[in-house]
């Protein structure tokens, strides 16, 4: 009995051991590191939005949103303060969906900073094509819209409260709202 | 550079018609020769496909790459990154509000074994003809290295065997993953919303209206914090 244990103690040794080595074999043939088909559970892809480039992305954009949450909260009571407190609302579940967004990215190719096997180093992204470049892409444009949308919040603030002169801020938001691209 | 930057380097083009990058990856001779010790590797090839006595139907249900015998490297590598399609497709399709479009997509999913079945098959051919492809295999760079004559690693060719059974491998690749990839993007535009609001619009409205409220002498500053309506307290 203590015999066929050990034997079967063994078999999953060299399994174990084959693995790893197809698995090194792998990280060389395979440009995008080890498939996930051959990975550990310890190096399988993050859930939701993962630990690595897709959730740079959302960090970044809930950083802007954030920016811009902090400048409506300087704008004191009044219609203005309204408008940009409605401005916010829709901020906040535009956030929602790139994040949403983020984690079809993170589903479709994942990266993450848990493991090295995934072909990039901890905060390197990946070298991405097809649909996860597009993706990729759309993010990068919401983070150019937020962006804006939190530089003109911040402009109209101090236009509201009279630091700045409001033609100059009115020119102003519109030329930087005119590079933004489609939310 | 680590192995990682090595892999990074290689434009991984997983998505695209042109997979030539990948092509040229399994393909490159001068990739570092970083195989693991071969004494662990030699005479192991049984154990990779230990697991093929297992229902071959669940397996490709499951998209285990383990199941299939198709030894080291190459083949082992093209038949899991079909299998890492599949399990894509699953990931994405989880990502997914509940609706006819999800269900739709778990409907299909029965289709996509069928699929890696015929991946199974090809790969399996491969390695049995060609194991592992020779420049990958450390167990053969191994044998060829310990000749007594000569170093007869440099005699093996620099391009992997068979293009009959590698075009087909990568064309059944290339169709789990445009499945995967179509997926992605119903994920993704399910997502977007057509009628959000033009949120540009509206600042350049409000930064427009502050102008002429100043020019009009009204300050819109705020209320007077002892007029603010009960609402808004």
């Amino acid at each position: 009995m203590a015999h066929d244990e050990g034997m079967a103690e063994h078999v999953d040794w060299q399994v174990l051991i084959d693995r790893e080595t197809a698995r090194q074999v792998a990280a060389r043939v395979a440009p995008a590191g080890v498939p996930v088909s051959m990975r550990e559970a310890a190096d399988a892809p993050g859930t939701w939005i993962g630990t690595g480039h897709w959730r740079r992305h959302v960090e970044r954009l809930t950083e802007t949103v954030e920016r811009a949450a902090v400048a409506i909260a300087q704008v004191p009571p009044g219609g203005v303060r309204d408008q940009l407190d409605g401005v916010m609302e829709i901020l906040g579940l535009r956030l929602q969906r790139y994040t949403h967004i983020a984690e079809v990215g993170q589903a479709l190719w994942p990266d993450d900073d848990t493991t090295d096997l995934d072909g990039t180093v901890p905060g390197m992204a990946p070298r991405l094509s097809g649909v996860a470049q597009e993706i990729d892409d759309r993010l990068s444009g919401a983070l150019a819209h937020l962006t804006a949308v939190a530089v003109s919040i911040e402009h109209i603030g101090m236009a509201d409260t009279g630091q700045r002169d409001p033609d100059t801020v009115s020119q102003l938001v519109a030329r930087v709202l005119e590079q933004v691209p489609a939310p | 550079m680590t192995a990682k930057a090595v892999n990074q380097a290689k434009a991984p083009d997983r998505n695209t018609p042109d997979r030539g990058a990948r092509d040229e990856a399994a393909r490159d001779p001068g990739a570092p020769d970083r195989a693991p010790d071969p004494a662990t590797a030699l005479g192991s090839a049984t154990a990779l496909g230990s697991e093929t006595a297992l229902d071959r139907a669940t397996a490709l249900d499951r998209a285990d790459a383990w199941a299939a015998p198709v030894g080291f490297g190459f083949w082992r590598a093209l038949y899991a990154d079909c299998c890492d399609a599949i399990l894509a497709y699953d990931r994405v399709v989880a990502t997914m509000p509940a609706g006819e479009l999800r269900e739709r997509l778990i409907e299909l999913r029965p289709e996509l074994p069928e699929l890696l079945d015929q991946a199974w098959t090809v790969a399996e051919l491969a390695a049995a003809l060609f194991p592992a492809g020779p420049q990958r295999d450390p167990r053969l760079l191994k044998l060829l290295s310990e000749d007594p004559v000569l170093d007869l690693r440099q005699t093996i060719q620099d391009r992997p065997p068979d293009p009959g059974l590698r075009t087909a491998l990568f064309g059944i690749r290339e169709q789990l993953w445009r499945v995967a990839e179509d997926a992605g993007r119903l994920a993704w535009h399910v997502r977007e919303n057509p009628h959000a609001t033009d949120l540009t619009a509206w600042l350049r409205g409000l930064a427009d209206g502050v102008a002429a409220a100043r020019a009009a002498g009204w300050t819109p500053v705020g209320y007077d914090e002892d007029e603010r309506p009960e609402a808004w307290s």
